[in-house]
């Protein structure tokens, strides 16, 4: 597929994991308006990364739902439960952090400093992609999150 | 009847072993299955605790595997390290691809691909496949496998339980087989006891057929002297006879008196002589009485010198002021003369017997010296001789039964032993002296008795011979002499007589209606006897009187049994004096 060729390997690597965080997080009961309502993945400003990680996420479910993955503006993450401000650098993504901030949204952002990491932040350490996870952030946007994938984060 | 009462329990005792036996199997049965069950059970838990575990470690590297972290999964498994059961562990991709794994010591991880199951056992190992997930979906499966107990472990586990069970079950098996055999003691030693009896039983009776036949030669030991001296009565009576029947035809009739007065008086003797003999041969019991030792054996006097012979002499040396004692006067005439017989067979070439008594007082340092005889107040008879006299050793087995140093069939060895025990039982006891070329002299010790010694019957004064006053008596007997003497001497009385020679003419005479006062009939009769016949005159003539004669020691004592009141027993032979007083006696009863 062109589209993947494009992709360098840690950008496949994070597009094959994002949908993975939903089996170690939990998000409060009214996020979702039924049982079998799919989780939201959205991707802000990279449809490249959106085709993989729509691949990634093809058949496979968390506690009973399906995924759907987007593509969307950043204007439109309200809805998302996880939102990937891939494409987004600086001052918008911190924005669009704060914005979502209280909201049941996992947000994931790569390689973010200061106020524009979201509760998720890739990292490439010795070329190996790692994350860390702002737990307080998480709580705030009432998630949970899991102990064993806390055990797996680098700290900030 | 104690034998087969004692069956049961043989069988009992018999049984108990294969019981014991048969407990100690279904206790070890018992114990192998309780292991079973236990180590089952054991091997259940220890499945769940595999698979709990299994869970807590894919639950554990879920986010590992599902964020493709190898060395966080590693560092997961390393923690394995601090259980030692833990023999591998493998972490497996969603794809089936080896993701991390552990292994300790020479464990190896199963080859190719492992599917989801549940634990099994495999060997000395059990293990288990689960799958990694996570909010409900999979990330890959976790490969567990733990040592199942060693089997030094298992030994030690049941161990103790099994030397608990096996211990128990032996003591069960060694208590039966202990019980059974203390048990077929028990039934030897019971069986013993019955043989051993059943042995003193025959014993008694062969000791009672000896005694008799102790008394029998004895008995046989007199009739050689008796033969002869019989002979010597009987020339005495019939001598006196012939110068009767010469005095009578002679005219000479003054001096008739002389020789019936002999001749009466070797008649007594004969008479006394059969008595004794009978007495002596009788079977009887000990029927004590008091009695003066001294008159016994003076009494004794023919008889012994008739037994002794001519080549010894008999002396007595009886004490004066002799005590009276108290013992059966059958048994002690029997007792001294076969001291005397002894005596004569220890002298075989003649010698001196002495026969002494006198008032002995065993006092109690004496008893105590010898216990032979119990202190106390005696009158000792000694029967004692010159003769070879015996060694130590046989005088100290000479009481024993059936011990004789007399040749083979001279002796049954029971003289002496009968004479220890009549003693005894009498309250007394014997002792014996001897030496060898010393002299012999046994002594009886009887216990003093307090009172008078018994009457000796003396001759009743002549009294004027009571007469008849013309009452028929009927007189049966077989022998014709004696039946003529009787059927004399009663019509010398004054009575008038029938005769009968044999019961049913008797019988025949009492039916008719001939008056008939007394019955006078010998019992040894050919046909009916004279019980019989009397019987019979009764039932024709109610309250008959009836005189039995009869010349059998033993029919009188029986005969004592059937005496009706107006019956009575003579023992022949009788003086006519005797006879005629009975018969008066009989009548006069009768009318009284």
């Amino acid at each position: 597929m062109p589209a993947a060729a494009q992709l360098s390997l840690p950008e496949a690597v994070k597009a094959a994991q994002l949908y993975k965080f939903a089996s170690f997080v939990g998000w409060p009961d009214d996020a979702f308006p039924s049982p079998t309502t799919p989780l939201q993945v959205c991707v802000v400003g990279n449809p490249t990364v959106t085709a993989a990680v729509a691949r990634a996420a093809e058949g496979q479910t968390v506690n009973g739902r399906s995924f759907a993955v987007r593509d969307v503006p950043a204007s439109e993450t309200d809805t998302c439960h996880i939102a990937y401000l891939s494409g987004m650098s600086g001052a918008d993504r911190a924005e669009v952090v704060t914005r979502l901030s209280g909201r049941p949204v996992l947000t994931v952002t790569d390689d973010a400093h200061g106020s524009s990491r979201g509760v998720v932040n890739f990292r490439v350490l010795d070329n190996r992609v790692r994350f860390e996870i702002d737990n307080a952030a998480a709580a705030h946007n009432g998630l949970t999150v899991s102990s064993r994938l806390l055990a797996l984060a680098v700290p900030r | 009847m104690s034998d087969r009462m004692s069956l049961p329990q043989a069988i009992g005792w018999k049984r108990t072993p294969v019981v014991a036996g048969i407990a100690a199997i279904a206790l070890l049965f018992a114990g192998v299955l309780l292991a079973v069950i236990s180590e089952h059970s054991y091997q259940a838990t220890k499945a769940n605790d595999l698979a709990v575990q299994a869970r807590i470690l894919a639950s554990t590297v879920s986010a590992a595997v599902a964020f493709d972290d190898v060395p966080a999964a590693r560092d997961n498994l390393a923690a394995l390290d601090a259980n030692d059961a833990v023999e591998a562990a493998a972490v497996y991709d969603a794809d089936g691809y080896l993701f991390a794994s552990y292994t300790r010591g020479t464990a190896r991880l199963p080859a190719g691909r492992v599917a989801v199951h549940d634990p099994e056992i495999r060997g000395e190992s059990i293990d288990v496949v689960v799958p990694v997930e996570a909010g409900g979906s999979g990330f890959g499966t976790v490969y567990l496998s733990v040592v199942s107990d060693p089997i030094e472990r298992r030994v030690a586990r049941y161990g103790f339980f099994a030397l608990l069970v096996v211990m128990a079950a032996l003591v069960v098996a060694v208590l039966g087989i202990a019980h059974g055999a203390l048990a077929g003691v028990n039934l030897r030693l019971e069986r013993a006891n019955q043989d051993l009896r059943q042995e003193i039983a025959e014993r008694e009776k062969a000791e009672d057929a000896l005694r008799q036949s102790q008394k029998m030669e004895a008995v046989g030991q007199l009739t050689g002297g008796i033969a002869h001296d019989f002979n010597n009565i009987l020339q005495g009576i019939v001598g006196s006879l012939v110068l009767i029947e010469k005095r009578v035809a002679d005219g000479r009739t003054t001096e008739v008196n002389r020789f019936m007065t002999t001749a009466m008086t070797a008649a007594n003797r004969a008479a006394a002589l059969i008595q004794r003999l009978l007495a002596f041969s009788r079977r009887q019991p000990l029927m004590p009485k008091a009695l003066n030792t001294n008159q016994l054996a003076l009494s004794m006097d023919d008889l012994l010198r008739r037994t002794l012979g001519t080549a010894i002499e008999l002396r007595y040396e009886l004490g004066n002021g002799i005590w009276t004692t108290f013992c059966d006067q059958n048994q002690l005439e029997s007792a001294i003369l076969n001291l005397a017989i002894n005596a004569r067979d220890a002298m075989p070439s003649g010698g001196l017997l002495t026969i002494a008594t006198g008032n002995s007082t065993i006092d109690g340092a004496r008893a105590a010296r010898d216990p032979s005889v119990r202190a106390g107040e005696y009158v000792r008879l000694c029967v004692g001789d010159n003769g070879v006299g015996m060694t130590a050793d046989v005088v100290s087995r000479a009481f024993e039964p059936f011990f004789t140093t007399k040749a083979l069939g001279q002796g049954t060895g029971l003289g002496l032993s009968m004479i220890y025990g009549f003693a005894q039982q009498s309250g007394g006891g014997a002792r014996i002296y001897s030496r060898v070329d010393g002299g012999t002299c046994v002594a009886i010790y009887l216990p003093r008795h307090m009172g008078a010694p018994a009457p000796e019957p003396r001759a009743v004064a002549t009294s004027p011979v009571p007469v008849g006053k013309a009452e028929q008596v009927l007189v049966v007997e077989d022998d014709p002499i004696v039946r003529d003497l009787v059927v004399d001497t009663l019509n010398d009385l004054g009575y008038r007589t029938l005769e009968a020679a044999d019961g049913s003419s008797a019988v025949e005479l009492l039916r008719t209606s001939v008056p008939i006062d007394l019955l006078v009939t010998d019992i040894g009769l050919p046909g009916l006897n004279g019980k019989q016949v009397a019987d019979a005159g009764r039932a024709q003539r109610p309250g008959l009187k009836v005189l039995f004669m009869t010349g059998y020691a033993e029919t009188a004592t029986s005969a004592k049994g059937f005496l009706a009141p107006g019956m009575e027993m003579m023992t022949k032979p009788f003086q006519l004096d005797d006879m005629a007083a009975r018969v008066r006696k009989l009548l006069e009863n009768g009318k009284a």
